[in-house]
């Protein structure tokens, strides 16, 4: 069983992060699973089309990139028009409330509608996107098949503080506040699904 | 060369800038570890996307005569043992080698194993020995055994030359290794690809055989030397080979040189050939 998770937007989003991070909560979660970060960005750090994939599965994944995604996560109208048509019909498409569904092509699939970007920028910034998006997407998944049961929100918590801890390295003020609002983001995303909705 | 092992990575148009300092490694025989990421040509191209356009230029991109050795990974567990190999194979030859891998792969998250030391075999380094109170000769002129230069005499030239070739010719099948999947039944149809693109093809070929399609899958580990006698042996009831790479359809040549029908899908644009996009190339060859 394969499952494919996409988050896709503007450089500076943190879709690159949130990919990373998910990928490595799944892995404490659960390692029996095979997992896959793929990411696909330009050459501008910031600004840009970026996305990164995830796929889960408990055999071996051959092709790397997300084609056939059970979730994912729109937070610009060039990301939601260039990828919906590649959800399942079964899949979501978690938009943020500034994308415009109706300009697409794929009004008959699931959509879910989130505040994304104006909460990352009343924490802070557009970049807790990334931790907001991965929030909800381990209270989604951990509801799936494959993941039931297997993804708690303190656990990421864990990896998401040792990750920022590490990278962030170099920094010499701010890591602790960095770290509390990326936190805070993924509470706050975590929240926003509403499993009762599906 | 003279205590330490060395090893270089590039992507793109860093591996032009190197072709030169390739060249001498291959003929003053120094182990070396070259990394290319390929990314998307000719120039700064497609700087973050991937390719695979380089396959011909890590063979023939420096000047002169030569043979050199090439590897190529799929995966990341791969890319970790395959850099061990490509330094031990530098070592056990005394030449350059090619690390030849994608911005796909170099990019992806897996989880690997890694081993303790000790656990996976790796050469030691050897320094060359020297003659009587003579230092070891190093030089960018064809040399002898003893790093004498050789370069006005013919005989010796040609000499000098092919025991630089000969060390990669004669040991072939020792050197090249290839991966086979789904031989079992004899298939006439074979997938054949390398790198991040044989991830594709695999992946094709799984959707094939769960149809019931009779297709094999064949992945180069080794593109240089091209492992021929292999390729052959595996694909010996094949009459036709679909090759997918990221590229104008330049591996797909050399499949064609063993005498077999070759289908290239030859994919440029920055993007891995889909499994969809193999699958319908494949339909259209199989019965």
């Amino acid at each position: 069983m394969r499952l494919e998770v996409r988050f896709a937007g503007f450089g500076g989003q943190g879709v690159i992060t949130a990919g990373r991070l998910l990928a490595l909560i799944i892995i404490e979660a659960d390692p029996s699973l095979y997992v896959v970060y793929s990411p696909s960005y330009g050459f501008q750090t910031r600004g840009g089309d970026a996305l990164s994939d995830v796929i889960i599965s408990d055999e071996e994944i051959d092709y790397p990139k997300a084609r056939r995604i059970d979730l994912a996560f729109m937070l610009t109208q060039q990301a939601y028009n260039k990828y919906c048509e590649f959800v399942r019909d079964d899949g979501l498409i978690v938009i943020d409330e500034h994308v415009n569904k109706s300009i697409g092509k794929c009004g008959n699939k699931r959509h879910y509608e989130l505040s994304i970007v104006t909460s990352a920028r009343q924490i802070g910034g557009d970049v807790f996107a990334s931790t907001i998006m991965l929030g909800a997407s381990i209270n989604y998944l951990g509801n799936t098949e494959l993941l039931k049961g297997k993804l708690m929100l303190e656990c990421a918590k864990q990896v998401v503080i040792k990750y920022f801890k590490e990278t962030l390295l170099g920094r010499r003020v701010g890591v602790e506040d960095l770290i509390n609002k990326n936190i805070k983001a993924l509470e706050i995303g975590y929240k926003m699904i509403k499993i009762n909705d599906f | 060369m003279a205590g330490w092992k060395a090893m270089v990575a590039t992507s793109g148009p860093g591996f032009s800038l190197m072709q030169e300092g390739i060249g001498h490694a291959i003929n003053a025989e120094v182990p070396l570890l070259v990394v290319d990421v390929q990314r998307g040509g000719p120039s700064t191209g497609q700087p973050t996307m991937p390719s695979q356009q380089d396959v011909f230029q890590a063979r023939y991109g420096s000047h002169g005569s030569y043979e050199i050795i090439v590897l190529s990974p799929s995966n990341v567990q791969e890319l970790f043992y395959l850099t061990i190999d490509a330094i031990n194979l530098s070592e056990q030859y005394r030449t350059p080698v090619i690390l030849l891998t994608e911005e796909v792969t170099v990019h992806l998250w897996e989880k690997i194993y890694i081993p303790d030391p000790g656990e996976y075999p790796v050469l030691p380094h050897v320094t060359p020995p020297t003659h009587g109170d003579e230092g070891f000769l190093l030089e960018g002129q064809l040399h002898d055994e003893r790093g004498y230069n050789v370069a006005n005499d013919p005989e010796l030239s040609a000499k000098a030359l092919w025991r630089l070739i000969r060390k990669i010719r004669d040991n072939v099948d020792r050197i090249s290794r290839i991966e086979v999947k789904y031989f079992e039944d004899e298939p006439e149809v074979f997938v054949a690809s390398y790198g991040c693109s044989a991830r594709s093809a695999l992946a094709a070929v799984k959707m094939l055989r769960r149809e019931g399609y009779r297709v094999g899958f064949l992945r180069l580990i080794t593109l240089w030397p091209f492992p021929e006698n292999a390729i052959k042996n595996a694909l010996r009831n094949a009459s036709t080979v679909v090759v997918p790479e990221m590229n104008a359809g330049y591996m797909a040549r050399e499949f064609r040189l063993l005498g077999l029908n070759v289908v290239p899908i030859p994919k440029l644009g920055g993007e891995m050939p889909t499994p969809e996009e193999i699958y319908s190339v494949v339909r259209g060859v199989v019965s």
